[in-house]
C-alpha cells in the first residue's frame, strides 16, 4: 500500500515490496532525558542528604554561617531562609518524583515506545519542546520552592503559573507526540508496556488538574484593582476545595501520583527492559495483562488511606482500605512475573550490574507494596501514620523501586545509547553495592525510629498518664537514627556519583557520529486485519451456548488492543469510575461535612499569617489533625471535627509529625510573646528542639496593603467574609489586631529586647494565626441565621 | 443554590455497593479474557520487545495474531 513519507524516514526502502517502509529511531532525545535523569537525581539526593542533616542537626546552617578563619567567613553567604527544612523538603520530594523520576520515565518511553511500535516518535520537535519545557518547569521549581512559594499541599507544591506549564508540557507537548506514535506505528499489537505507559500519561493528567483548580488572589486583584501585585501576591493562589474535601482531593491525588507516576511507568519500563536485559520473553503475558487491569481499577481507589482517623467519613476510610488490601493482589503478580522472567538468567545476576539492579528493584518493588496494603489496615496506620515508618515505605519504593529500576535501566542504555562499551562495569557493580548498602541503612534506621515513636505517643504509665507527656522526648531518642538515615543518604548519593562518572567516561568513548540504522518494517493497512468471526467450539448447546463460547474467544478484546484510541478510552472509563464512585460525593455532598456554627472565617490577620504557615512549609513538620484516641486527646486536646475546616483553603493536616500536632494550639498556648521567642529560636525555649529558627519572620514586613486580595479572593471561593471585603475594610482590621498582639508581646516581654515596629512584621500575623488553631468549637455561635446550621456535637 | 446542595440531594448511598459489584465484573471479565487467551497469542506477544530486527519479519505481510 501507498504512504506518504513520513518524518525521520531515512532512506528509501530497498525492497520491492511497496508497503515496506524504511524508518530510524530518534535516540539523541533519549540521551538527554537520561544526562537529565542523573544531574537531577543527584540534586534530590543532595536535597535529600541535606534536610535529613537539619533534622539530627537543625542549627547547621546558621553554625555554618557564623564560622570565620580570621574574619572571613566562607559560609556568610548561606541565605537562612531558602534552606530552611519546610522550604527544602518540597524541592526534595519534588525534585526525586518528578525531575529524577520524572526524566527516567521519559528516557525509558521514548526509548521503548519507538522500538514496540516500529516507529520513529511522531515529532522531534515535540519531543524537544517536551524536554525544554520539562527541565524548565523543574527549574522553575527549584527556584519557587525555596523562596516560599508553594500551594502548602504535598506532591503538588507548585504553584499555579507552572502547573499551566505542567498541563501544557505533559499534555500538548507529550501526550500529543506518544499517542501520535502509536497512531503511525508498525506493529499492530501494543505490547503490555505501552498499556502502561497509555495509563500514565492519561491519569495523570486527569490528577494533575483536579487537585490544581484554583484562584490566583494576585491575578484577580490584579484584574478588579489594575494595580499589579508583588511577586509574592501574583504568584499566591487558593484551592476551590476546602478542608475535608481538600484533603480528599488532595490525597486522592497524592496517592495516585504514587500509582500513575512512581509505579505505572516503571512497570511499563520493567515489562520492556526486564526482559531485553535477560534476554527472555516476560514469564507470563497473561499475567501482565491481569496486572495491568487489575492495577489500574484498583490503584485509584486506595487514597484515602492516607486519612484513616482523621476527620473524614468512617466508609470513605473503609472503602479505602479494603482496596488497599486487595492491591497486594496485582502487585505482588507483577513482582513474581518480574521475576521469574529471569528463569533460567540467574547465573547472570551474578556477573551484570544492570540485572542485580533490577533483581533489587522488583523486589523492592514487593516489599514496598506488601508494605503499603498493611500500613492501610486502620489498627497498622493508628500506630504508623504521622511517624517515620511512612518515611522509611515511601523511600524503599523510590530508592528500591524506582530508583534502581532506573539506575538498572541507565546501564543497560549506555552501551547502546553512546555505541561503545559500559566504561566500567566494576564501578557499575560498586554503585549498585554502596547504593544497596546506602538504602538500607536508610529505611532499616527510620523503620525503629517511625516504631519508637509511634510506641512513645501512645505509652501510658499505671496511674493512665502518658509516660512521655513532652513531646520533645519522643524526638531526642531518634536522633542517633537520623544521623543513621543521614548516612545511608549520603551513602546512595555517592553510589549516584559513581553512576554519574561512569556515565561521563562512557560517553567521552563514544564515536565521532552516531550511527544510525535504518529500520525496515511493513506499513500498518488503515484498517486493522480481518478478524475470523469467532465460531462457537461447542457441539450440543443451546443458543445463549453458542454466544458465550464465541464471546470467551475474546477476539474482540484483541482488536480493542489494537485500536489504541479506544484503548484508551477504557483506561479513561476503569480510572474515572474511581473518581465517579468515590470521590464525586465525597467533594460535593454537603452532609458529609456536618457544619459547627461557632466556626468562623479566619480574621484578615489570621489569613496572612496562614498563608505564611503555609509558605514556610510548616505542614512539613506539623500536623492540625487530632485523631480520635486517647492518647492523641490526652497529649493535644479535643480530637478534630471535620466541621471545625470548612475555610481552609487549603487544609493543613499534614501527614507527619517531626513536631507535635498544633490542631488546638491555640487553645493550649495562647501566649503570644513565648510564641515570638519561639520563633525567633526555639531552641532558647527549648533545648532539644529541632524547629528551625525563623529570625526573617521578625525582621521582614508583612504587606498589609495587599491582605484585602487575600480576603477577597477567599470570598470568591465562598468563604463568607461580610462586610470585609469593603475597601480597606481587611486591611484595617489586620493593622488594629496586629497592634493589639504586638502590644501584649510588649508587655509580655518587660523590657526586653524587641524590633521596633513589631506590629509591621511577619511574625505577628503568624502568631495571629497559631492563637486563632482550634479555638473556634469553644466559643459561643453566633446569633443564627439561615438554615442548615448543625452543632457541634455532631 | 450550590452544586453541593445539589448532590446531596441526589441519594447517592448505594455508590460503595454499586462501585464493588463493578470492580467484580470487570475483574472477572478479565481473568475469562486471560484465560481464553490462545497460548501462541501470548507468545507473539511476549517477544515484541526481543525482536530487534532491523528487516521485516517472514512472511512481510502482517500476520493476523489470532
Amino acid at each position: 500500500m501507498e504512504q506518504a513519507p513520513r518524518q525521520g524516514d531515512a532512506s528509501p526502502p530497498t525492497y520491492q515490496d511497496p508497503s515496506i517502509e524504511s524508518f530510524s529511531y530518534d535516540d539523541r532525545i533519549v540521551r538527554m532525558f537520561v544526562l537529565a535523569t542523573i544531574g537531577w537525581g543527584i540534586v534530590a539526593f543532595l536535597a535529600g542528604v541535606l534536610i535529613a542533616t537539619l533534622m539530627a542537626y537543625p542549627s547547621l546552617i546558621p553554625d555554618l554561617r557564623s564560622i570565620a578563619i580570621r574574619g572571613f567567613e566562607p559560609f556568610g553567604w548561606l541565605p537562612e531562609g531558602p534552606l530552611s527544612f519546610g522550604r527544602l523538603r518540597p524541592l526534595h520530594t519534588n525534585a526525586a518524583i518528578f525531575a529524577f523520576a520524572g526524566n527516567a520515565i521519559f528516557a525509558a518511553i521514548y526509548y521503548s515506545t519507538q522500538r514496540l511500535c516500529k516507529a520513529r516518535m511522531f515529532s522531534d520537535l515535540l519531543g524537544r519542546l517536551h524536554f525544554w519545557g520539562w527541565q524548565l518547569i523543574i527549574v522553575s521549581a527549584a527556584l519557587t520552592l525555596p523562596l516560599g512559594i508553594t500551594q502548602g499541599k504535598e506532591y503538588a507544591e507548585l504553584e499555579w503559573p507552572i502547573d499551566l506549564a505542567i498541563a501544557i508540557v505533559w499534555v500538548g507537548f507529550f501526550g500529543v507526540n506518544f499517542f501520535m506514535t502509536l497512531a503511525r506505528r508498525r506493529e499492530r499489537h501494543l505490547y503490555v508496556a505501552l498499556w502502561f505507559y497509555i495509563a500514565t500519561i492519561v491519569t495523570v493528567a486527569m490528577l494533575h488538574v483536579f487537585n490544581n483548580l484554583w484562584v490566583p488572589a494576585g491575578l484577580v486583584n490584579w484584574f478588579k484593582t489594575g494595580e499589579a501585585p508583588s511577586p509574592e501576591l501574583f504568584m499566591k493562589s487558593y484551592p476551590i476545595y476546602a478542608g475535608v474535601q481538600d484533603a480528599l482531593m488532595q490525597w486522592w491525588y497524592g496517592h495516585n501520583a504514587v500509582a500513575f507516576f512512581l509505579t505505572t511507568p516503571f512497570l511499563g519500563l520493567m515489562y520492556y527492559f526486564l526482559p531485553k536485559a535477560a534476554n527472555r520473553p516476560v514469564f507470563s503475558y497473561r499475567l501482565s495483562i491481569i496486572h495491568f487491569w487489575s492495577l489500574i481499577f484498583i490503584y485509584i481507589w486506595a487514597g484515602p488511606h492516607h486519612l484513616h482517623w482523621t476527620a473524614l467519613p468512617e466508609w470513605a476510610s473503609t472503602l479505602g482500605m479494603v482496596f488497599s488490601v486487595m492491591l497486594w493482589m496485582p502487585s505482588w503478580g507483577g513482582m513474581i512475573n518480574g521475576l521469574l522472567t529471569l528463569r533460567g538468567a540467574w547465573h547472570k545476576v551474578a556477573s551484570d550490574p544492570v540485572l542485580k539492579f533490577f533483581v533489587v528493584g522488583v523486589t523492592f518493588y514487593g516489599m514496598s507494596t506488601f508494605e503499603g496494603p498493611m500500613l492501610s489496615v486502620k489498627a497498622v496506620n493508628s500506630l504508623s501514620h504521622y511517624t517515620d515508618w511512612t518515611i522509611a515505605h515511601v523511600h524503599s519504593g523510590t530508592l528500591g523501586w524506582n530508583g534502581f529500576m532506573t539506575f538498572g535501566m541507565i546501564y543497560w542504555l549506555l552501551p547502546r545509547l553512546f555505541q561503545t562499551d559500559l566504561y566500567s562495569k566494576k564501578l557499575a557493580t560498586t554503585h549498585f553495592w554502596v547504593a544497596t548498602v546506602g538504602m538500607v541503612m536508610y529505611v532499616l534506621a527510620i523503620y525503629a525510629a517511625g516504631v519508637t515513636q509511634g510506641l512513645m505517643w501512645r505509652a501510658f504509665d499505671a496511674t493512665g498518664r502518658l509516660t512521655y507527656p513532652d513531646f520533645v522526648e519522643t524526638v531526642t531518642v531518634l536522633i542517633p537514627m537520623y544521623w543513621i538515615r543521614a548516612g545511608g543518604g549520603a551513602l546512595y548519593l555517592f553510589g549516584a556519583l559513581l553512576g554519574a562518572w561512569n556515565m561521563f567516561m562512557t560517553w567521552r568513548r563514544r564515536p565521532s557520529s552516531y550511527d544510525v540504522p535504518v529500520i525496515q518494517a511493513p506499513a500498518l493497512s488503515k484498517t486493522p486485519p480481518a478478524y475470523i468471526p469467532a465460531v462457537s467450539r461447542l457441539e450440543a448447546s443451546t443458543n445463549l451456548g453458542h454466544a458465550g463460547d464465541k464471546f470467551l474467544q475474546a477476539i474482540w478484546h484483541r482488536r480493542l488492543e489494537g485500536l489504541p484510541l479506544k484503548f484508551t478510552i477504557w483506561v479513561i472509563i476503569a480510572v474515572a469510575i474511581g473518581g465517579i464512585f468515590e470521590a464525586i460525593p465525597m467533594f460535593l455532598v454537603r452532609s458529609n461535612v456536618p457544619t459547627i456554627a461557632s466556626v468562623q472565617p479566619y480574621t484578615p490577620l489570621e489569613l496572612a499569617g496562614r498563608d505564611i504557615y503555609v509558605s514556610e512549609g510548616c505542614y512539613n513538620c506539623h500536623s492540625q489533625m487530632i485523631r480520635p484516641f486517647y492518647w492523641e486527646t490526652k497529649r493535644f486536646g479535643e480530637y478534630s471535627k471535620p466541621g471545625e475546616f470548612v475555610y481552609d483553603h487549603p487544609f493543613q493536616w499534614g501527614s507527619r509529625r517531626i513536631g507535635p500536632d498544633l490542631a488546638r494550639e491555640g487553645v493550649k498556648n495562647p501566649n503570644a510573646y513565648w510564641h515570638y521567642v519561639h520563633f525567633h529560636n526555639p531552641r532558647d525555649l527549648n533545648q532539644d528542639s529541632i524547629m528551625p529558627a525563623y529570625p526573617w519572620l521578625s525582621e521582614q514586613d508583612l504587606l498589609f496593603d495587599e491582605i484585602s486580595a487575600r480576603v477577597d479572593a477567599m470570598a470568591m471561593l465562598g468563604v463568607p467574609y461580610g462586610d470585609m471585603v469593603l475597601e480597606g475594610a481587611a486591611e484595617e482590621s489586620a493593622r488594629a489586631q496586629a497592634a493589639d498582639i504586638a502590644a501584649q508581646i510588649r508587655e509580655a516581654a518587660q523590657g526586653a529586647p524587641l524590633v521596633e515596629d513589631l506590629e509591621n512584621k511577619k511574625v505577628i500575623a503568624l502568631i495571629a494565626y497559631i492563637r486563632r488553631l482550634g479555638t473556634d468549637i469553644y466559643k459561643e455561635p453566633p446569633a443564627p441565621e439561615g438554615e442548615g446550621v448543625a452543632h457541634a456535637s455532631e | 443554590m450550590r452544586l453541593s446542595d445539589l448532590m446531596s440531594s441526589m441519594g447517592l448511598d448505594a455508590y460503595a455497593t454499586v462501585s464493588l459489584v463493578i470492580f467484580l465484573v470487570v475483574f472477572a471479565s478479565v481473568v475469562v479474557r486471560v484465560l481464553m487467551m490462545s497460548r501462541r497469542d501470548a507468545r507473539d506477544a511476549a517477544q515484541l520487545p526481543l525482536d530487534d530486527s532491523t528487516t521485516p519479519r517472514q512472511p512481510w505481510k502482517e500476520t493476523r495474531h489470532g
